[in-house]
């Protein structure tokens, strides 16, 4: 029998093994049904020579047959992506997903006449819903909730690009799309792929919903923005606390860094003071919680719990290389260019 | 009640049984998954992370816009006292022999931030250094550096290492990069001295009994800044050459690192970065067509194959 994915147990087993640090363990191997996947930064690097490998065998099929490229393009990535789910038994891999998504859309911008933004709307966020689906990956399915938002506002008469209408029927479905993901995490679902989906919905579509909003100046509009912001980080710090899961405490960031956006002019200060003060106080209040918590409150701690996640460890020390000064801030000294003396003349004096 | 969207409870259960996982871990992680304790730390990493951005993009405007109001000195001095204060909460928690938490980890990132905007701003203002102004990257590059071993801080190592690289003149300008025939060869061969540099400092951190966390954060570095010296070398017709050959060490010894260490981050580098660069070169070399199409899909593929091939030995050695 063919198994399109792996079982909700096998998927747990998988989820689990990664939590521990043992996912290439035979014993685990026995669970998973075969079914294998990588870290989450060889994902990263999966996905994007998948990416290339779409643009490049799209190009190839342009020049073989130019009438029907897209079609065979998109024939030949779906089954290549196919292949490798089910014969080779890839799941969460990157380069299936790439190849799926990339070769579905090219058979949609096939098919579907290519006059209006509307019909192009519609089908990217349609595409991207059945690659997420068939993939059971969050990234994708929030992307088709963003395109279907888009899709909201054209079909609605509006064009996305060049004009300033108000996207608010967008706005209302992103906010709508977040707190219904902020309801439905309560339920308890068999497959972790199912709970990181709902995850990612209820923190990125209230942003978008926001990002849809947030270049009308009406004050009524910004006063809205801002109080649903408000009310869905509320309503989202309930949740983390009450059910001890990130997503909801991310959600809640996210949102919380909205409502700072729209309460901007609340001083009349400097862009840079403000900076400075709100960076400082939410320094003093992070700072205030470590403390609070280091010793754990009804169960709830500051300290790291096991090992970090390689992702995310890599990720702080870049951010933390990105934040420092990149050059001089000379104005009047010529620039030594060739390296200068020792190699040191590199650095252009911009600040 | 606590919900918890999923619970991997019965697989932990079963894996302490098997022996996998001893009593210690399983616990630990049905803890966790029913929420008997829960740890916020990412997330109050991430607003650290968040606060700290924001005051040093604030004081580099601020700096940027000169203050004739306040005068040089006293934004000097006032920055230095702030730096100064940070500092002298992480000497507090060293001297105490207590481990810094997460929180002061930033508060001293900060310091260590403050003090190059003000040393950045002090040489703009009385050009201590003259036309040699460059040097202040280094001066910046070796007191961070000294501070990372003084107090054991990665983040102030991770501060240290760009200030190097801005030294050589990297700035993560990636445009330049594909500027051919402009300034890409000279960024290529600068990324390349700055890898080599780091490279000798990891060398030298191992042999003196530097602490071994800062290990991987300079292999890091030096491993990306070295595969986009390479790209930068690949792209410049009159240093192809040498920028094939280096980028084939390169990749070399990342898979080596990979295979030795176990870190897969590094097979990552050895093959993406290899095949991308790759791709770039054969698109530049060879006239657009089927041929140069076809090839560069199969290094893609080749690419991707290497990296699985990486994985499946990793499964293979579990």
């Amino acid at each position: 029998m063919i198994e399109f994915l792996p079982t909700p147990q096998q998927e747990r087993w998988m989820a689990a093994a990664a939590r521990l640090h043992l996912r290439n363990h035979p014993w685990i191997g026995q669970r998973t049904g075969g079914w294998s996947a990588p870290s989450f930064i060889a994902r990263c690097a999966f996905f994007v020579l998948g990416l290339a490998a779409c643009g490049l065998t799209a190009a190839v099929f342009e020049i073989l047959s130019r009438g029907a490229a897209l079609l065979a393009a998109g024939v030949t990535l779906l089954v290549a992506a196919e292949w490798l789910i089910l014969r080779k038994r890839l799941f969460h891999a990157g380069v299936e997903e790439a190849l799926w998504t990339g070769g579905l859309l090219m058979l949609a911008v096939h098919f579907v006449p290519s006059s209006g933004e509307r019909g192009i709307a519609v089908t990217v966020a349609l595409v991207l819903a059945v690659a997420a689906v068939r993939l059971l990956n969050p990234f994708l399915l929030t992307l088709a909730f963003s395109a279907a938002s888009v899709a909201i506002e054209v079909v609605g008469g509006h064009h996305v690009w060049g004009e300033h209408d108000v996207a608010m029927a967008a706005g209302v479905f992103c906010y709508g799309a977040g707190a219904s993901a902020l309801l439905l995490a309560r339920s308890r679902f068999s497959r972790p792929s199912h709970d990181h989906m709902v995850s990612w919905l209820m923190v990125i579509m209230p942003v978008c919903g926001f990002l849809w909003l947030v270049s009308q100046p009406a004050p009524a509009i910004r006063f809205g923005t801002g109080l649903a912001s408000g009310i869905f980080a509320l309503a989202a710090l309930i949740a983390g606390v009450r059910r001890r899961s990130h997503a909801p405490l991310l959600a809640c960031m996210a949102s919380l860094g909205c409502v700072a956006y729209q309460l901007r002019d609340l001083t009349a200060l400097p862009v840079k003071l403000k900076l400075i003060v709100w960076g400082s106080a939410a320094l003093l209040a992070a700072l205030g919680l470590n403390r609070y918590l280091r010793t754990p409150r009804h169960g709830i701690t500051s300290l790291q719990l096991g090992e970090g996640s390689a992702a995310l460890e890599l990720a702080q020390l870049i951010g933390a290389g990105a934040l420092a000064p990149r050059a001089a801030p000379q104005a009047d000294a010529p620039f030594k260019g060739g390296g200068g003396m020792g190699g040191g003349g590199g650095a252009d004096g911009s600040y | 009640m606590i919900l918890a969207m999923h619970s991997l409870e019965s697989e932990y259960r079963e894996l302490q049984a098997a022996g996998l996982v001893d009593e210690a871990a399983a616990s630990r992680a049905v803890g966790l998954e029913r929420g008997s304790i829960f740890s916020v730390f990412q997330e109050l990493r991430f607003a650290l992370y968040a606060a700290v951005a924001a005051i040093t993009a604030g004081i580099g405007l601020l700096v940027k816009d000169n203050l004739d109001r306040i005068g040089p000195i006293t934004l000097m001095a006032v920055l230095a006292l702030a730096s100064a204060a940070c500092y002298a909460a992480a000497l507090r928690t060293h001297w105490q022999g207590r481990e810094r938490s997460i929180g002061g980890d930033y508060v001293l990132l900060l310091g260590a931030l403050i003090v190059s905007a003000d040393l950045g701003y002090a040489e703009s203002q009385f050009h201590w250094l003259g036309t040699e102004w460059q040097w202040y990257l280094l001066i910046l590059a070796a007191f961070h550096g000294v501070t990372a071993y003084g107090l054991r801080s990665r983040l102030v190592l991770c501060t240290s290492i760009a200030a190097l690289a801005a030294w050589f003149g990297i700035e993560g300008q990636a445009a330049v990069l594909f500027n051919v025939g402009g300034s890409a060869a000279g960024l290529g061969m600068h990324a390349i001295g700055c890898a080599g540099t780091l490279l000798v400092w990891r060398a030298a951190n191992g042999r003196f009994g530097g602490p071994e966390s800062f290990e991987s954060v300079i292999e890091n570095f030096a491993a990306n800044i070295g595969f986009w010296g390479a790209l930068a070398l690949c792209l410049t017709p009159g240093a192809r050459l040498l920028g094939l050959i280096l980028l084939a060490a390169l990749a070399a010894a990342s898979i080596f690192k990979a295979l030795r260490s176990k870190e897969e981050i590094f097979a990552v580098y050895g093959t993406a970065y290899a095949a991308l660069t790759l791709c770039c070169v054969e698109a530049q070399v060879m006239r657009y067509g089927l041929g140069v199409l076809l090839l560069e899909l199969a290094t893609v593929i080749a690419g991707a194959l290497l990296l699985w091939t990486f994985h499946r030995h990793a499964v293979a050695r579990a």
